[in-house]
């Protein structure tokens, strides 16, 4: 578990197929191409940021937090829940499971704060509280994520690269979690993507005599016995999300957000 | 959210549906401990599925007179996480969590004794030692299941004999996960927001000295504390808990070690080389010079055949010096295991042991009961307290 990936119930139960993906959101789609439901989910996986800033938490509690709202995800559908409830629920179950817990009054509070300013309903401790039974149900109780991070430490030390790529592929690991890659590949595998995208966008620097610049970093990436093919797929997703990325205001999600809630409510 | 939940709501199996109890086995802080069995036991191949099971349910949270949802304790949210990762022979296996009313069920496999019931039974009804036999695959088994702990970075914590739980044929499964934690991530600091865990008794000597810092050497400490009461048939170290006071500053536990020191030697520098970096080191010199009693101890008023290996094993788990404390992974390859008798996984059947079944009442079979917590606890069945104070945990 812990100490293994292969054994975990990450590996177990919850790296999915894409066809399971593309089907949960097909209600959604009804109402939503497929570019402007993106763009909606990277406005709510903002606001979890945004939620996470207020207790400071560290980046890998958020990525617990954005790894349950997608596992929620990809069996629901935005139109038929509250996903506002649904961010602050798994903001709060992933700091406990992190160990970093904060009251659910505090998380409340907070998440007051983030919500209104987007127009959302405040949530008391009761709804979080209920709604967790809720969450922790349709996670199957399966609460302990792993992440690319530590992949990515352990490589990019062995190829001694500097602070600047490591930060530099850091932020492309947290980028990913705008993408279903995590719910589709072992962190590993997205650790390794992030370190081929930094090094083929010439942000890799390697300290001297280090491996990273002493071999051929294509051949150090075909030595590494991992699917190749798999990592071009990650990189592919990562790439095609800078794409709609790149044209995202938060303003424009905000009224996409209205447009389609006011289109749920017309059909129903 | 309404057509949510109604639509999980509907689909939901019922406790009571697929489980049938068959009696109250015991109560806590956390909730309440029932015995059941699946209510419909006929298998595929046509035989009885005999499967019991400990379903722990934990209290929901009670404002007036009414149930109200405030939050999963962050010791059930942590011993679900924990357990629906763990799978060992020996570490208590969960078969599945339900949810239900504002109530928390999970569900474990059941183990009819525990190490605590079994040393009272042989303290007080059988009075002679615990079979060197079962006492060795015991302690083996423990190591086991510490060493997989271990190995998937999970701390105890918590080790104690009510918490090593025995199934009728002689496995040992360790339980209570409540405490574990996961050591991987240096998150928190791991002291951060718990008050200083693990049964008094079975607190290692650094935490005792200050230190904030939960390590495996911890856990092995408490395994040595479990070795030794094995074989003596009561705690080793049995000190009186220092009760935090009113302002809440954490006490120092003079009495306990006090109990450590008459027994292993007071601790100097040179055999533990960084106590004096330990927060509480000055109350150091307050304690008088004890020499090392530990082998007295052992070959005199400990039970059953003496070995010198065992006596070894027992000071390497009770050593001083976190850093060089032996760890589960060594402990496994110690040469005592290696001396006949051999330890085996099902040792009752081997040396004829046989203890009475665990205690079930059944005046409160019904999990829905909204009884006060302390009105059912069966009386204590030992003298010495200990099952008084915290029921049995699973």
């Amino acid at each position: 578990m812990a100490a293994n990936f292969w054994t975990s119930t990450q590996h177990d139960h919850w790296i999915l197929d894409r066809r399971q993906l593309v089907k949960s959101k097909q209600p959604d789609l009804k109402y939503l191409s497929p570019q402007d439901l993106l763009k909606l989910k990277i406005w709510l996986y903002q606001l979890i940021q945004k939620l996470g800033k207020r207790f400071q938490l560290r980046q890998q509690v958020v990525a617990t937090a954005i790894v349950y709202f997608k596992r929620f995800y990809s069996r629901n559908s935005l139109c038929n829940t509250d996903p506002f409830l649904v961010i602050v629920t798994c903001v709060y179950l992933a700091c406990k499971i992190e160990e970093c817990p904060h009251h659910i009054k505090l998380i409340s509070q907070e998440a007051k704060g983030v919500l209104t300013d987007v127009g959302a309903s405040t949530y008391d401790s009761s709804k979080i509280a209920e709604f967790e039974f809720y969450l922790m149900e349709e996670l199957e109780f399966y609460l302990i994520v792993w992440h690319p991070y530590r992949s990515l430490t352990h490589i990019c030390k062995e190829l001694g690269m500097k602070d600047s790529g490591l930060q530099f592929a850091w932020f492309i690991v947290n980028d990913s979690y705008r993408t279903d890659v995590c719910l589709l590949y072992p962190p590993h595998m997205i650790a390794i993507a992030a370190v081929y995208l930094t090094v083929v966008l010439n942000h890799a620097d390697f300290a001297p005599g280090s491996q990273g610049e002493k071999k051929d970093m294509r051949q150090w990436f075909a030595d590494l016995n991992v699917d190749m093919e798999e990592v071009g797929i990650i990189v592919q997703e990562l790439l095609a999300l800078y794409e709609v990325w790149n044209d995202y205001k938060d303003e424009d999600a905000v009224a996409l957000w209205k447009n389609f809630r006011k289109a749920v409510a017309e059909d129903k | 959210m309404s057509e949510y939940k109604s639509k999980r709501d509907a689909c939901r199996t019922k406790v009571a549906d697929k489980y049938e109890i068959i009696g109250f086995i015991s109560s806590g802080t956390y909730g309440r401990v029932y015995k059941a069995r699946f209510r419909d036991r006929l298998r595929e191949d046509g035989k009885e599925d005999k499967s019991e099971f400990a379903i722990k349910k934990f209290k929901p949270d009670r404002e007036g007179d009414t149930y109200q949802y405030t939050g999963i304790s962050q010791s059930a949210c942590r011993e679900i996480a924990l357990c629906r990762e763990l799978h060992h022979e020996n570490v208590i296996g969960l078969q599945e969590v339900m949810l239900e009313d504002k109530a928390i069920y999970m569900i474990f496999e059941y183990a009819e004794h525990d190490f605590l019931q079994i040393i009272h039974h042989h303290l007080h009804i059988e009075r002679k030692p615990i079979p060197e036999g079962v006492v060795k695959s015991f302690l083996w088994q423990l190591l086991n299941g510490c060493a997989y702990l271990h190995a998937n970075w999970v701390l105890h914590r918590d080790l104690k004999p009510a918490n090593i739980m025995v199934t009728a044929e002689g496995v040992v499964k360790i339980g209570d996960l409540g405490l574990a934690r996961i050591f991987n991530k240096p998150l928190c600091p791991l002291f951060n927001g718990d008050k200083v865990v693990v049964t008094i008794w079975y607190r290692a000597p650094e935490l005792l000295l200050g230190s904030r810092h939960y390590t495996k050497a911890i856990d092995l400490w408490a395994v040595g504390c479990i070795f030794g009461e094995l074989l003596l048939l009561k705690p080793i170290f049995k000190g009186e808990e220092a009760k935090m006071d009113s302002k809440k500053t954490v006490p120092f536990q003079r009495s306990q070690l006090t109990k450590i020191f008459e027994t292993l030697g007071t601790p100097t520098k040179e055999r533990w080389p960084n106590i004096d970096q330990l927060p509480d080191y000055n109350h150091l010199s307050s304690f008088p010079q004890y020499p090392n009693h530990l082998k007295t101890l052992y070959y005199q008023h400990m039970l059953g055949s003496k070995s010198e290996a065992a006596f070894n094993l027992l000071s390497s788990l009770l050593e001083y010096d976190p850093a060089k404390r032996i760890t589960a992974e060594e402990a496994l390859n110690h040469p005592y295991f290696l001396e006949d008798p051999k330890p085996v996984m099902t040792p009752f059947e081997a040396h004829g042991s046989e203890y009475p079944l665990r205690r079930v009442t059944h005046d409160d079979n019904d999990m829905k009961s909204v009884k006060p917590v302390t009105s059912n606890v069966p009386p204590p069945p030992k003298e010495d307290g200990r099952a008084a104070k915290k029921a049995r945990n699973f």
